[in-house]
């Protein structure tokens, strides 16, 4: 059987009460037992705190896309009538949007939901005939008539007992319950089962130590022995009045010495009512005490040290504080009305509510009496273990079961979607006009989505605002051709961007993108016939896959509202993270970017499914950084995965060019042996090193000359100074800052020697573009290096000049030899093949199917 | 001395014989202001003239007293109590000092006798001679029996010297049964034998610490005093006005300079003022370039819708034509074409300088960022078609 659960019931504010515990709990019993049955479980999305917790709850439990996100319009709770059309509109949304889901049978924790809060709640039946159960605890509001005091809270009440009346099943909390329902409403027999109730395993006879006890009770402001009356509520029904009526009627002796105590939140109105009534009746002040809200811990402390425990609601559904008070061991008197002799299940302990005197009496008896009063406790216990979570559990999934037998799923006639909107107007009962036509199809979008296939969607918000030719944005162009010419199977690929207000296609960027890549071939010709098509705004669905693939410093934290609203609907979040430098090493950047970082890192750490970094060396740092960072996740820590890079440069997209005076500085190279030095010039990137370690050689008279490329970055004034007035600068030293990829390639094929000198680094793309041209390679001895050049390389170690000047005059007759540590032997990638990685990294299947060219794509 | 002996005595009469100043050397000024009655005799008139202010209710003569009454020449010496009518004692004082200022006047001359017609019947006190030598002549206009003072001082010594002359008259006293009980080195004072009992203990001693007696500024034993004061008082007064005129300057210079600064500040609010209206006629004109310059993008906006619009009535127009039948007839004509221009590019450009343009790209991006994109996904847009699409139905 495919169950599905709608949980609404455990979201709104009643989550806190019993209907939502008893929703919650519930649901955690069916699903130990519910082996052999697909369950799912249906939150809304607008509560979403609660949503939240609940996913993060239910994620052990059940695979993420079993729990189905409903978010229905903001403002649908009935106790505004601006909602109202709101409000009806999305009854039918919610049941086709369940019924898209495919179960065989429905389960509603909690119908009447939807007057305070925005939840959204109903058994139609029209749209499609799934068997829905719905969970029943009482008919309160329809007994008292005056328990429900304004009329709008009436009308909803009355409309929602009309759905009652449409369910298939109902699962009543108890018998007396049932037979409420069956006589008030005419329900069918058959159509309600009774599954009853039970405590959270926690209440239970304890043994606590009596000094704590005394302290906890003088907290509380108990002095004396007491009577408790746990009334979870403070409506008329509960029956205040005649509970201290029959108080003050005790006799003198038994009533002074001891207090009448009521625990729950209440507000001041009533407090003082309870007071004045006492009074009133000849209670002392502190006879009476209105502890107001205590925590679990101690009210089963309360209960334990009771001497009665007192009920005497005039109505309920189930009563739950009697059972706990039972299972606390307390002596146990109730009214002898609806549920409550059931749960009891002992006429002795029982008396008349409407009867003052009939209450004084037991009352007295179980404070004078202690043979009587044992008795009461030992028969409570007893009484006790008839009610279990599994019992409740297993009785609920029979019900389900037979259900499902009985009704096989009738499909439909017509699809979902053509009968969705005749639904919607019927529902709403006029004609919608624009302007509400809009927003209800927003939300219709936000469900059903037009497009079959899962999608995967690349952010390539700061690539699209400027391509800055950073290795980052050589990684990102790369990775998106790779996905772009093949997407992982059964998905397709497509490169999005935040405008700061949705995320959108990046059809615009696209173009550009791939006219770029085609010019840089042929020309530009062919592709200038492009259209440039509108950047629609997404449609995400449970099901896509996000992939933050740029650094997004800004933009991650600006959308990240949106990015949770989307890991809430069921679309998984994966980041890649290229390097914990900032964190780790902030004196090498500006001082803002430590914080920034790290907000950004916070951000994406809260709401990932998957985190994959550019080599393992990251990821462990990562990971120690998780650890210790106390992040607040959403749903469930990331996983932290990593792969790496490729190194063919003319998969990237590359640019073309060269710089001014490059035939004649090519002569010059000719001469001497070259080492060349990629990277921009940051701090640590080691240039300052690097070249005072060069003017030892030059002292010396070696015969080496030195080629840096690299753009100048940030805090390297007295770096860049060096360079442009250094005596070698054309001679010996060369720098070129900005040089296109295809120079890049060329002084690859020229140099002899690459110096990694960086002291940090997330991966090293230029390590493994020299293994790619069999360039060998002299670095620092970082982890990061190890990982990827292995044994490919010749290290060296400190941060003095003369180390480099070592390492090179090390490394020179090895060379000359043809012993030195040759990278031929260092593993690189291809572009394609670190997009495999990284689609396995995140646990997606990779595509079978021959990767087509660019220019063949259409977008 | 007179004061000690007529203690006792309220509202007394007295005769001064020679008074000269009230207020310097004045023997009655004491007695007057105790409220005794006088009588002053008085040649100067200078001094006539400042008794007669300074004793109101008191006798003043203008007159020297003489044995007989007449006129009689009288050698003033002005500003001294020396003036005379005794020739030799004039020869005197002209002989040791030849620059002494005289003047001869003529004044009357009473006799004692008239003098005491002033006092009337009343008891006389005390009667002061002191006339510069014309003592005996005094004297000898005097009438005991009708009047008898208790107490008679004169002068005795000869003038300006401690050389005594009491000799020539004091017989006359002595007749008229008076008694000399005291001389104090320039006066005898006589007694009446009926009172010199009464009176003679008082002239015992002379002068003393218990009489308190007290000198007045004028007096000539102060002087030095007085001039050693007066000094003093002189030198602060100097200083005082010194620092006087120091505040005066000050104060005038602190004046000008407030009025310097004042001038200073209103110059400088004007400037201000005339920048500030500068600036702002400034902004008044950005204004304006700005409204300009917004009307240019609201027109400019306006063509690009009118362009794109147009570019997709091109674009269905090319797919229709795409899609068309004589188009997918003719296209292996359209190959063998592409193909022989892209041969002639090949021959006619050796390589083509690639440059890196990252430009080209940012600006497609930017136009993508204008308003003609598409907002609704494909999936949306197809959902609200059918919606649209879809019969009412009644509810």
């Amino acid at each position: 059987m495919r169950l599905l659960i709608d949980m609404q019931g455990a979201q709104s504010a009643s989550r806190f009460r019993g209907i939502g515990r008893y929703s919650l709990t519930l649901v955690q019993h069916l699903l130990r037992i519910a082996e052999g049955h697909e369950v799912l479980i249906l939150l809304n999305g607008q509560l979403d705190a609660a949503a939240d917790a609940l996913v993060k709850l239910f994620l052990n439990d059940l695979p993420r896309e079993h729990i189905v996100i409903f978010e229905p319009l903001p403002g649908v709770a009935w106790s505004k009538p601006a909602n109202h059309w709101r409000a009806r509109a999305m009854e039918p949304v919610r049941e086709a949007f369940i019924a898209e889901h495919e179960p065989d049978v429905v389960l509603i924790t909690s119908l009447f939901e939807g007057y305070h809060d925005d939840a959204s709640t109903s058994v139609r039946g029209d749209l499609l005939a799934i068997p829905t159960a719905v969970v029943h605890y009482d008919l309160i509001p329809l007994a008292n008539p005056d328990y429900l005091q304004q009329e709008s809270q009436r009308v909803f009440y009355r409309h929602k007992c009309q759905q009652l009346l449409s369910a298939d099943l109902l699962l009543t909390i108890s018998d007396a319950s049932r037979q409420e329902v069956i006589d008030r409403l005419g329900v069918p027999a058959q159509a309600v089962t009774n599954i009853s109730a039970a405590v959270a395993e926690a209440f239970c006879a304890g043994g606590q130590d009596s000094v704590t006890v005394r302290q906890a009770l003088l907290r509380l402001g108990i002095q004396k022995p007491f009577v408790l009356y746990t009334p979870g509520g403070f409506d008329p029904r509960k029956n205040f009045e005649r509970l201290i009526e029959a108080v003050a009627a005790l006799p003198d002796a038994v009533r002074a010495q001891h207090q009448l105590v009521i625990p729950g939140k209440l507000d001041e109105a009533i407090a003082q009512t309870l007071t004045k009534t006492a009074a009133r009746c000849g209670l002392a002040p502190d006879h009476l005490k209105l502890v107001g809200y205590v925590s679990d811990e101690d009210l089963r402390m309360l209960y334990r040290s009771t001497a009665v425990f007192v009920f005497p609601s005039l109505h309920e559904g189930f009563g739950l504080p009697v059972l706990e008070a039972m299972a606390c061991g307390a002596p146990v008197i109730a009214s002898n009305t609806s549920s409550l002799p059931e749960v009891v299940g002992n006429p002795d302990a029982l008396f008349d509510p409407l009867d003052s005197g009939s209450i004084a009496d037991k009352l007295a008896r179980a404070l004078t009496d202690p043979a009587f009063t044992r008795s009461l406790s030992d028969r409570g216990l007893k009484q006790v273990a008839a009610f279990s979570w599994e019992k409740t559990a297993s009785r609920a999934l029979a019900a389900l079961e037979a259900l499902a037998a009985q009704r096989a799923n009738v499909k439909p006639s017509q699809s979902i979607q053509q009968g969705l909107s005749d639904a919607i107007h019927a529902s709403v009962g006029e004609v919608l006009d624009d302007a509400k036509s809009e927003i209800v199809a927003r939300c219709l979008a936000n469900h059903f989505a037009f497009v079959q296939q899962p999608q995967f969607f690349i952010d390539v918000t700061e690539l699209r605002m400027a391509d800055t030719k950073t290795g980052i944005h050589r990684v990102v162009r790369s990775l998106l051709l790779a996905f772009l010419s093949s997407p992982p199977a059964g998905f397709a690929a497509l490169p999005i961007y935040y405008d700061g207000t949705s995320f959108r296609h990046a059809r615009g960027f696209l173009t550009a993108f791939h006219r770029e890549g085609a010019s840089a071939k042929n020309g530009g010709a062919l592709s200038a016939k492009r259209t440039e098509l509108a950047d629609d705004i997404v449609d995400f669905c449970a099901g896509d896959v996000y992939l933050g693939l740029d650094f997004n410093v800004s933009s991650t934290p600006e959308a990240e509202d949106h990015l949770r609203r989307l890991s809430r609907r069921g679309v998984r979040l994966c980041f890649v993270v290229y390097d914990m430098l900032p964190l780790l090493c902030p004196q090498w950047w500006p001082p803002e970017m430590e914080k920034r970082f790290e907000a950004w890192l916070r951000c994406l750490s809260a709401m990932a499914d998957t985190i994959c970094c550019i080599s393992a060396a990251v990821a462990q740092e990562l990971e120690a950084w998780l650890q210790q960072a106390e992040v607040r996740v959403q749903h469930a820590n990331p996983k932290i995965r990593h792969f790496h890079l490729g190194a063919d440069l003319a998969s990237s997209a590359p640019t073309a060019g060269w710089p001014p005076g490059y035939d004649e500085i090519c002569e010059r190279l000719g001469a001497g042996t070259t080492f060349l030095m990629v990277g921009t010039v940051e701090p640590r990137k080691g240039h300052a090193q690097v070249v005072a370690g060069f003017d030892e050689l030059w002292a010396a008279g070696a015969d080496v000359n030195l080629v840096i490329l690299g753009k100048p970055g940030w805090m390297v004034a007295d770096v860049m100074a060096a360079l442009e007035s250094h005596p070698q600068r054309g001679e010996r030293l060369f720098w070129f800052e900005a040089a296109s990829d295809e120079c890049l390639e060329d002084l690859y094929a020229r140099a002899d020697c690459l110096i990694a000198a960086s002291e940090g680094e997330g991966f090293g793309l230029p390590l493994i573009e020299a293994a790619q041209h069999g360039v060998p390679i002299i670095a620092r001895d970082l982890p990061v290096f190890r990982e990827v050049a292995g044994d490919g390389a010749l290290y060296f170690n400190g941060p003095e000049s003369a180390e480099i000047a070592k390492a090179v005059a090390r490394w020179i007759p090895l060379f000359e030899e043809g012993t030195a540590p040759a990278s031929t032997a260092i593993e690189w990638l291809t572009w394609r093949e670190s997009a495999l990685q990284l689609l396995a990294a995140l646990e997606l299947p990779s595509a079978e199917a021959p990767p087509t060219t660019p220019e063949e794509m259409t977008c | 001395m007179l004061h000690r002996a007529l203690e006792s005595v309220e509202n007394g009469v007295y005769i001064d014989i020679g008074a000269q100043h009230p207020e310097i050397d004045s023997v009655s000024r004491a007695f007057f202001e105790r409220g005794w009655f006088g009588v002053h005799v008085e040649p100067v008139p200078e001094y006539a003239e400042m008794l007669r202010e300074a004793r109101p209710g008191d006798a003043v003569i203008q007159a020297a007293v003489s044995s007989e009454a007449g006129e009689i020449s009288l050698a003033v010496f002005p500003d001294t109590g020396l003036s005379t009518v005794v020739e030799s004692v004039v020869k005197g004082h002209a002989g040791q000092n030849e620059q002494v200022a005289m003047r001869r006047e003529v004044v009357p001359a009473v006799t004692l006798a008239m003098v005491a017609n002033e006092v009337g019947n009343r008891e006389v006190h005390w009667l002061k001679i002191d006339v510069e030598g014309h003592e005996k002549a005094v004297l000898e206009g005097w009438d005991p029996s009708r009047l008898r003072p208790w107490i008679c001082v004169i002068e005795a010594t000869q003038p300006n010297s401690t050389e005594p002359n009491h000799a020539e008259w004091e017989h006359i006293l002595l007749n008229a049964r008076y008694e000399c009980v005291y001389a104090d080195g320039l006066n005898r004072f006589y007694v009446a034998s009926e009172k010199a009992d009464r009176l003679r203990p008082a002239f015992q001693t002379p002068p003393n610490v218990f009489d308190n007696c007290q000198l007045g500024e004028h007096a000539s034993m102060c002087r030095e005093l007085a001039v050693r004061h007066h000094r003093r008082l002189s030198a602060q007064t100097k200083h005082y006005e010194a620092a006087l005129l120091d505040v005066t300057e000050s104060r005038s210079q602190l004046a000008r300079q407030l009025a310097a600064t004042t001038a200073d500040l209103s110059h400088q609010l004007n400037v201000a003022q005339q920048h500030q209206n500068e600036l702002l006629n400034v902004a008044q004109q950005h204004q304006n370039e700005l409204q300009m310059r917004q009307t240019e993008l609201e027109t400019a906006s306006y063509q690009l819708s009118v362009a794109q619009q147009h570019q997709k009535e091109l674009e269905t127009a090319y797919r229709e034509l795409k899609a068309s039948v004589s188009w997918r007839l003719t296209a292996p004509l359209r190959i063998l074409v592409d193909w022989t221009s892209a041969l002639l590019g090949l021959l006619l450009n050796r390589t083509e300088k690639h440059a890196d343009n990252p430009s080209t790209q940012r600006s497609s991006a930017d136009q993508d960022r204008s308003i003609n994109l598409p907002t609704m996904s494909p999936a949306a847009s197809a959902w609200k078609m059918e919606l649209s699409q879809t019969e009412q139905s009644p509810d």
